[in-house]
């Protein structure tokens, strides 16, 4: 699966890159929401998992912005809050899960089962 | 020394006399001044305390005017109305004491107040920072670590570029926390004891901070335009050494490539204007409001940095406040006043 990396912490983003190309993924990383946009312009991504905070941008705006696009790649939340203060906002604006900061391989590799369930559901309808 | 002023609004001539004795009795050296409610609210905020002593009979209504709040969201003074009503805005003093030793008394009691609820909520402020924003802002770089040591487990020992990389980004979070930790334990200690003022070379405080910095502005290509002297200055040296550097850190990280800092200071209004400034790209009109967010008040959203609220703290725990400027030719200057007491 192609999945794109969005996180204003550009080691974050580099260690959750890794992680997942060792879960078998290929990875492109992004640190802003316009360098964000341009690879889902080039590049085929079937998931995507993006920061509630960009620094000065709001990773749930952007959610919100890729919910309306024509190609809408499955996004699950990383956040480093208390789960219940923001799984519910990134839920309601149509993200398909959170993930809760700090992570281990086992929640990526939750969160990439589900991606893949989405993926073959939606290939079933 | 505290700068204090005592407005008296819209009082009735017959007490406004009985009021300024008291005021000078209980503020020495204070400066009082008579305003009308609609001068007041028109007014810039000053350096240092203010007490309104406000009367029962304004023309206009008292709540905005006792209401209001400062940039950070803290009571912008202390009030007192004399009138006989009782007021759950302010403590109200009657007509019947209104001379000159019980009028002392309730200022002193109301500025006292005011300082003790700026403090409170100051405190809480700080609490719920730290629960909120320092722990954010450490579970990235926590989780950074912690996501390494899986991905190393699993990491065939032969791919020696990716295994150097995790050990990188090991090290490079470990700084991260580390910096993280100590600039927040500093400002909270410093608020707690703010340290005693003592009269410095602040060329000297400049020269140490250039020096830790060097290999930042080596880094970076830096130029740096510097004033032939530095004045002596009262203040904390090492809350001043914290300010310059997170200063020239962020001329050093957003003034592009090529940057030229300039420092400088100039003497203002019985102030000493320091100041940064670079030839970057300078700070967008909507960023600059929230530039200088103070520490206590970072727990709500998540944009301020945290860089500028520590300036913020320790400008004003030494009495005396900092901001932002564009520079005529471009670029970003950030300065800050501190009192003149030098003699």
């Amino acid at each position: 699966m192609n999945i794109l990396v969005i996180d204003d912490h550009p080691n974050l983003v580099s260690i959750t890159a890794m992680a997942l190309r060792a879960l078998g993924c290929r990875t492109f990383t992004a640190c802003t929401t316009v360098a964000a946009t341009q690879l889902l312009e080039q590049e085929e991504i079937d998931g995507i998992f993006l920061d509630v905070n960009l620094g000065a941008e709001s990773g749930m705006d952007f959610l919100s912005q890729l919910m309306v696009r024509t190609i809408r790649p499955p996004v699950i939340m990383f956040t480093a809050q208390a789960k219940d203060e923001v799984a519910g906002e990134a839920l309601r604006r149509g993200a398909l899960g959170c993930l809760i900061k700090p992570f281990n391989l086992q929640d990526l590799s939750e969160q990439m089962n589900r991606l893949e369930e989405h993926r073959r559901d939606r290939s079933a309808g | 020394m505290r700068i204090i002023r005592v407005s008296l609004v819209d009082l009735p001539e017959f007490v406004v006399e009985t009021a300024r004795t008291a005021a000078h009795e209980v503020f020495p050296g204070a400066e009082i001044v008579e305003i009308t409610a609609d001068e007041l609210m028109r007014r810039e905020a000053g350096p240092g305390l203010e007490l309104l002593v406000l009367a029962e009979s304004l023309s206009v209504s008292l709540t905005p005017i006792i209401q209001a709040v400062d940039e950070a969201g803290l009571p912008r003074w202390a009030a007192i109305i004399l009138g006989g009503t009782l007021s759950e805005l302010a403590d109200t003093v009657p007509p019947e004491e209104w001379q000159h030793r019980p009028l002392a008394r309730a200022f002193r009691s109301a500025l006292l107040q005011h300082e003790l609820l700026c403090e409170n909520l100051r405190l809480r402020g700080d609490l719920r920072t730290v629960a909120r924003r320092f722990s954010h802002d450490l579970i990235t770089p926590v989780g950074c670590i912690n996501t390494s040591a899986c991905v190393l487990r699993i990491m065939p020992p032969e791919e020696t570029q990716s295994v150097a990389a995790i050990i990188q980004n090991i090290e490079d979070s470990s700084t991260e926390i580390s910096r993280l930790i100590e600039r927040v334990s500093f400002v909270l200690r410093a608020s707690a004891d703010p340290g005693v003022p003592v009269e410095f070379e602040m060329g000297e405080v400049v020269a140490a901070v250039l020096k830790e910095l060097q290999p930042d502005i080596r880094k970076a290509g830096a130029v740096l335009l510097l004033p032939s002297s530095w004045p002596r200055t009262r203040g904390v040296p090492k809350s001043l050494q914290v300010i310059w550097w997170n200063l020239l850190s962020n001329a050093l990280k957003y003034g592009g490539s090529s940057v030229r800092i300039q420092l400088a200071w100039r003497s203002e209004d019985g102030w000493l204007r320091f100041s940064v400034s670079d030839n970057g790209a300078g700070v967008l009109p909507a960023m600059r409001l929230g530039l200088f967010r103070p520490f206590d008040q970072l727990h709500v959203g998540h944009t301020a940095g945290l860089g500028l609220a520590i300036v913020q703290r320790l400008i004003a725990l030494q009495g005396g406040r900092c901001g932002y400027e564009n520079m005529p030719e471009g670029g970003a200057g950030f300065y800050f006043f501190l009192p003149t007491s030098v003699s």
